[in-house]
C-alpha cells in the first residue's frame, strides 16, 4: 500500500507536474509496527548469522588442535593408544608410521601425505574458514546496522517526524538519465556545476560551514550515478537521526521492480544524516541516483513494505574506502516534528 | 451467537493443545525412539565383528584412526585378545571376546526394550492427536475422515 | 446483474486457476534454488580438490572411497575426472540459471495479470454495490 502511495507522488514529480514539495508525516510512509517487524526479522537474521559463526569458529578450532597434533606425531616413532573398534569399543594398541596420514580431500579423493604436507592442507582449509568467519562477520555488521535503522525510524515514526521534500527540476529529464546507466564526464560536470549552485544557496543560507569541504570527495563515486534527483529536506535538530530514506523520483522504477540487497556499508551507515542544528539548515543536495549508495536505501525502505531482504556483501569492500563524509549523503532531509 | 463463539474458543484451545504440547511430543518421541536405534545399531555391529575375528582367529590388527576432519592415522594392534567396551555412562570395561559377546546381547536386548517402549508412546500421542483433530471436526461440524 | 454475477464468478474462477499457476512456479522455482544450493556446494568443494590435486607430486599415492574401499587412482586421472566434474556442475548452474530466469518472467507476467483480474473484479463489485 505504502509503496503505491509514494510510487503516484513521485510518477507525478517525474512528469514534471509543477509540484513544489510535500509533507509526508513519516509514521504514514512506516507505520512504527512495521518497522519493529523489519528490526525483528534483521534481529533473527543476526542471531542466525552468529550461530553460523560460532560453528565455524568451533570447527577453526577444531582444525588448529589437529594441525597441533598432526605437528607433534613424527616426534615419536609410535604413540600408545585406544584404538577405536566401532562405536562402543577400544583394543589397546599404538599409533604407526605417524610421518604417514591419509587426508581427506573432499569428493572422496584421499591422499597419502607426510606430516607435513598435511599440516599445509590443513592451514589453507584454516584460512578458507577464517575468510568465511570474516564474511559472516561483516554481514552480521551490516545488519547490525540495518536493525538500529529499523529501530530509529520505529521511534521517529511513533513520534510523529515528517518529512519534507521538494522536487528539483533538472534540466536533463529523468528520462535521458535512466538511459544512461554509466554516465561519462558530462554527467561528472553535471554534478559539479549542481554542487556549486547548490553551495551559494547553502552561503545564502548561512548555515554552509560544515558541509562544504566534505562535498567533494564523494563526487568519485556519485560519477556512477544514474539519476540526479536533489532533494531538499529540512532538518530539525535530533540526536539520532535515521539513514535518509531515499525516494527518487523515478523510484516508481525501483521500488516496484528493483528489490535488491541493502548493502549498509560501513562508510553507508554512518553518513550521518540530517544535520543536527539549531536553526533550520538546508544542506546541499547531491544528487541521486540508482547506485548501490542509493539501492541500500531502497531496500531499506523496501523492507518496510514487507519485502525480502537479501544480502550482498560484496558492494561493502568496494564502499569502505570512501571517507564516511556527510556529504556523501545524497538526499538531505529535514525534519520537523509535529507540533 | 454465544455458541459459536464458544466453540471457536474451544477449537482455538484444542489446536493449541495439538500444536503446542502432542506435536512437539511425538518429535521428541521419534527422535529419542531414533538415537535408540542407532546405539541398537553400534552394538549389533560390535557384535557381529568380534564374531569375524573369532572365526578368523585374528590376533593382531591394522587400522586407520581418524583424527579429526578425516585425517587417518595408521594403527596397530598387536593383541585383540583383550578389548575394551563401553558399558554405559562413559565407563569402558576391558573384557576377553567370549565376555564382551555375553554382555553384548544383554545390552542389545535392553536397547529393544527402550524401542518398544518408546515405540507405544509414539502411537499413543498419534492416537490423542487423532482424537482430538476428531474432537475439533465435530465442532466444526464437518463429517469424520 | 444476474449476467454481472456470473461474470464476476468466471473472474474469480479464472483468479484461482492463475494463482494455481503461479503457486506452481513459486514451487519450481524454490526447488531450483534448492538444487542451485546443493550444486554449488558441489562445485566448491570440487574446485577445492582440484587445488588440493594441483598440489600434490606426480608420484603422491592418491584413493577414491568407493563404497566401503579406498580404491588407488591415477593422479593424472583424477584430474581429469574432477575437472569433467567441475564441467559438468558448472553446465548444470547455468542452465539452472536460465530456466529461473524463465520462471521468473512468467512469474512476472502472472502476477500482472492476477493483479489486472483483481482490478476487474473490484470494479465489477464497485459497480454491483452501487446498483
Amino acid at each position: 500500500m505504502i509503496g503505491h502511495n509514494i510510487q503516484r507522488e513521485q510518477g507525478g514529480w517525474a512528469m514534471g507536474e509543477p509540484v513544489k514539495g510535500t509533507v509526508t508525516s513519516l509514521s504514514s510512509i512506516y507505520s512504527p509496527e512495521d518497522a519493529q517487524k523489519a528490526s525483528v526479522r534483521v534481529q533473527e537474521q543476526i542471531s542466525e548469522h552468529q550461530k553460523q559463526v560460532q560453528q565455524l569458529q568451533g570447527f577453526l578450532n577444531d582444525n588448529t588442535n589437529l594441525v597441533n597434533l598432526v605437528k607433534k606425531l613424527p616426534d615419536q616413532l609410535h604413540h600408545d593408544i585406544m584404538v577405536p573398534f566401532g562405536k562402543a569399543a577400544f583394543f589397546p594398541g599404538k599409533l604407526i608410521h605417524t610421518n604417514e596420514f591419509l587426508v581427506l580431500l573432499g569428493e572422496g579423493y584421499y591422499a597419502d601425505r607426510t606430516s607435513k604436507q598435511t599440516i599445509e592442507i590443513l592451514k589453507r582449509r584454516g584460512k578458507d574458514l577464517e575468510s568465511q568467519i570474516e564474511n559472516l562477520n561483516a554481514v552480521i555488521k551490516d545488519l547490525k546496522y540495518e536493525a538500529s535503522f529499523f529501530d530509529e525510524t520505529a521511534t521517529e515514526a511513533a513520534e510523529g517526524v515528517v518529512e519534507i521534500r521538494e522536487d528539483y527540476v533538472d534540466e536533463v529529464s529523468d528520462e535521458e538519465e535512466k538511459d544512461t546507466p554509466t554516465p561519462g564526464e558530462d554527467d561528472f560536470a553535471r554534478i559539479l556545476s549542481r554542487i556549486d549552485e547548490l553551495e551559494k544557496e547553502e552561503m545564502e543560507s548561512e548555515m554552509a560551514e560544515e558541509a562544504e569541504d566534505e562535498d567533494k570527495p564523494d563526487l568519485s563515486h556519485l560519477l556512477s550515478h544514474t539519476h540526479i534527483e536533489p532533494e531538499i529536506i529540512h532538518s530539525e535538530p535530533k540526536e539520532s537521526s535515521a539513514l535518509p530514506v531515499s525516494k527518487n523520483s523515478d523510484s516508481d522504477l525501483d521500488l516496484s521492480s528493483n528489490i535488491k540487497a541493502p548493502t549498509s556499508s560501513a562508510s553507508n551507515n554512518t553518513l550521518p544524516r540530517a544535520v543536527e542544528q539549531k536553526k533550520l539548515e538546508s544542506l546541499p543536495n547531491t544528487p541521486v541516483s540508482k547506485n548501490e549508495v542509493l539501492s541500500t536505501r531502497n531496500d531499506s525502505s523496501k523492507a518496510f513494505t514487507g519485502s525480502i531482504v537479501e544480502h550482498t556483501h560484496n558492494t561493502e569492500k568496494s564502499q569502505t574506502s570512501q571517507p564516511p563524509t556527510p556529504a556523501s549523503k545524497p538526499v538531505s532531509r529535514f525534519k520537523m516534528r509535529k507540533k | 451467537m454465544d455458541q459459536d463463539r464458544l466453540a471457536e474458543e474451544k477449537i482455538k484451545r484444542f489446536e493449541e493443545f495439538v500444536d503446542r504440547r502432542l506435536k512437539p511430543d511425538l518429535v521428541r518421541a521419534i527422535g529419542e525412539r531414533d538415537k535408540v536405534f542407532e546405539q541398537q545399531k553400534v552394538f549389533s555391529d560390535l557384535r557381529r565383528n568380534l564374531e569375524s575375528l573369532e572365526k578368523n582367529s585374528v590376533t593382531s590388527l591394522r587400522s586407520m584412526v581418524n583424527l579429526g576432519s578425516e585425517v587417518y592415522a595408521q594403527a596397530d594392534v598387536p593383541d585383540t585378545r583383550h578389548i575394551f567396551v563401553d558399558v554405559g555412562l562413559g565407563f569402558h570395561v576391558e573384557l576377553t571376546w567370549s565376555e564382551a559377546l555375553k554382555i553384548i546381547p544383554v545390552r542389545e536386548e535392553k536397547f529393544a526394550r527402550q524401542i518398544e517402549e518408546y515405540t507405544r508412546l509414539i502411537a499413543q500421542i498419534k492416537a490423542q492427536i487423532k482424537m482430538v483433530s476428531q474432537g475439533i471436526r465435530e465442532l466444526l461440524q464437518l463429517p469424520a475422515e | 446483474m444476474a449476467s454481472s454475477s456470473t461474470a464476476a464468478r468466471e473472474l474469480q474462477k479464472e483468479l484461482e486457476g492463475k494463482a494455481n499457476d503461479l503457486s506452481k512456479i513459486q514451487k519450481d522455482i524454490s526447488k531450483n534454488h534448492q538444487v542451485r544450493k546443493k550444486y554449488t556446494i558441489q562445485l566448491g568443494e570440487n574446485e577445492l580438490v582440484l587445488k588440493e590435486l594441483d598440489l600434490l607430486n606426480e608420484d603422491a599415492n592418491v584413493y577414491k572411497l568407493i563404497g566401503p574401499v579406498l580404491v588407488k587412482q591415477d593422479l593424472a586421472e583424477a584430474n581429469a575426472n574432477v575437472r569433467k566434474r567441475i564441467e559438468y556442475i558448472s553446465a548444470e548452474l547455468k542452465r539452472l540459471d536460465s530456466t529461473l530466469q524463465d520462471m521468473e518472467e512468467k512469474q512476472n507476467s502472472k502476477k500482472e495479470a492476477i493483479y489486472k483480474l483483481q482490478q476487474r473484479i473490484q470494479s465489477l463489485q464497485a459497480g454491483k454495490a452501487k446498483a
